[in-house]
């Protein structure tokens, strides 16, 4: 990393998405919503601040992985973190968050930001990305059947290894 | 001090308390104390004003401490270090962390059988036949018994010459200290202010148990060995009926994302 570029890491790290005196913080919001481990649900911000930074240095669009972008998701809608305490007083720069048209054209596209995403990510942070966090492409972009579901009303119950491939 | 030297504080108190009476809140508070003890563990207290009309608040935050991460530590110590060992400096809100510890632990039974009887010494002392797995049973063996006996022992002659030696020898009684570290809590007589006196944060340390003990507080820092539940789940309920979008002063409808194949941002 250049020194400027040093320096603006240590800010994005520094900066807090959860509030410390609410007692149902950002974390435990992202933890409950994706149905992740408190400890997971950090980790992943901790490589949502990465993909932001990222994408200052860059100059060029990236993608994040599927996780990531929950956690892109919902500090969006916390309007005044995202634009007034981080974009602006952070990052000093506005972040847009632009999702897919859709299209064979757009999958290859986005498919090819993430893997330069990734390389960027290897060459700025000296190491790989966590694949628990940054999955492959195959599986970034294969896996995209996400539904919200009231766990109220509805068991989840895992598929069996064998059926996992097949698209019911 | 032969035994406590070599015993985290779980275990010793797996040792010396009766099965029916060993809580879990107790397991992982007292191996919290000896991991701040021995600095692998540092409690920071952060200020911070998430807007400015809101007041200054100080919150704590745990981090890894200057002693850091070794290959020493046992396997029910590990649950406490992993969560902040991701990056240098990294800070966990300490309610938060306290709540991953618990998720980490699993169960009494799992931090017991799993974690705490991974150490060989340990394995040594209690009973695994199956009977005892399945029913969860924490018995001694011989081999246990007799530990127990020489721990009991070690812990009644601190109790007699530590306060002593505190105020007639304190070198001699910080190297005391500072080899049993976390066991001194079994040593319960001992003198606050005179620990103070050449370790201010062991004493800090010592005190916030003593004060969560008395359920008493400490500058909001012995929410510490609440049960997370409680914690967590009022902040359920605060949430604005689970999980609504509570507060957004002019949130005129999520407009939504759904089915992103990817995002991508511009800068």
């Amino acid at each position: 990393m250049k020194p400027d570029e040093m320096i603006l890491w240590d800010k994005i790290k520094a900066f807090k998405l959860d509030d410390p005196s609410a007692s149902f913080t950002f974390s435990d919001r992202l933890a409950r919503e994706n149905n992740w481990r408190l400890q997971y649900a950090l980790r992943v911000v901790q490589e949502y601040k990465k993909f932001m930074f990222l994408i200052c240095v860059a100059g060029h669009p990236l993608t994040p992985s599927d996780q990531v972008d929950q956690v892109w998701h919902l500090h969006l809608i916390y309007t005044q973190s995202y634009w007034r305490d981080f974009c602006q007083n952070t990052l000093g720069k506005f972040i847009q968050h632009g999702p897919t048209k859709g299209g064979s054209a757009e999958k290859a596209k986005y498919g090819n930001w993430y893997e330069k995403t990734k390389e960027l990510y290897q060459i700025k942070f000296n190491q790989l990305p966590p694949s628990d966090i940054w999955p492959s492409s195959q599986i970034r972009f294969g896996e995209l059947r996400f539904a919200r579901i009231n766990l109220h009303r509805n068991w989840v119950i895992a598929k069996p290894k064998i059926f996992k491939k097949w698209k019911f | 001090m032969e035994i406590l030297s070599q015993l985290s504080p779980a275990e010793v108190y797996l040792l010396i308390t009766p099965s029916q009476q060993i809580k879990f809140k107790d397991l992982l508070k007292y191996t919290l104390i000896d991991l701040l003890m021995k600095k692998s563990l540092h409690i920071e207290e952060v200020e911070s004003q998430p807007h400015p009309s809101d007041p200054v608040t100080t919150t704590p935050f745990i981090q890894a401490g200057k002693n850091g991460y070794t290959n020493k530590h046992k396997k029910h110590e590990l649950i406490f270090l992993n969560p902040v060992a991701a990056e240098d400096n990294y800070q966990v809100l300490f309610r938060q962390y306290i709540k991953i510890v618990y998720e980490n632990a699993t169960d009494k039974n799992q931090y017991i059988f799993k974690k705490i009887f991974a150490e060989p010494a340990m394995k040594a002392c209690f009973k695994h036949g199956t009977w005892s797995r399945l029913l969860n049973w924490i018995r001694l063996t011989k081999f246990g018994k007799v530990q127990k006996v020489k721990v009991e022992d070690e812990i009644a002659v601190l109790k007699d010459e530590l306060p002593v030696l505190l105020q007639q020898n304190p070198p001699k009684a910080k190297d005391i200290l500072y080899s049993i570290y976390g066991n001194v809590l079994f040593i319960d007589v001992l003198d606050l202010d005179l620990i103070k006196e050449f370790d201010q944060e062991f004493a800090q340390i010592m005190q916030r148990k003593v004060a969560s003990n008395d359920e008493m507080g400490c500058g909001g820092c012995v929410m510490f060995f609440e049960p997370y539940d409680d914690i967590f789940d009022s902040g359920f309920e605060d949430a604005g009926g689970e999980g609504g979008c509570s507060g957004c002063g002019s949130d005129g409808g999520c407009g939504g994302c759904g089915g992103c194949g990817g995002c991508g941002g511009c800068s």
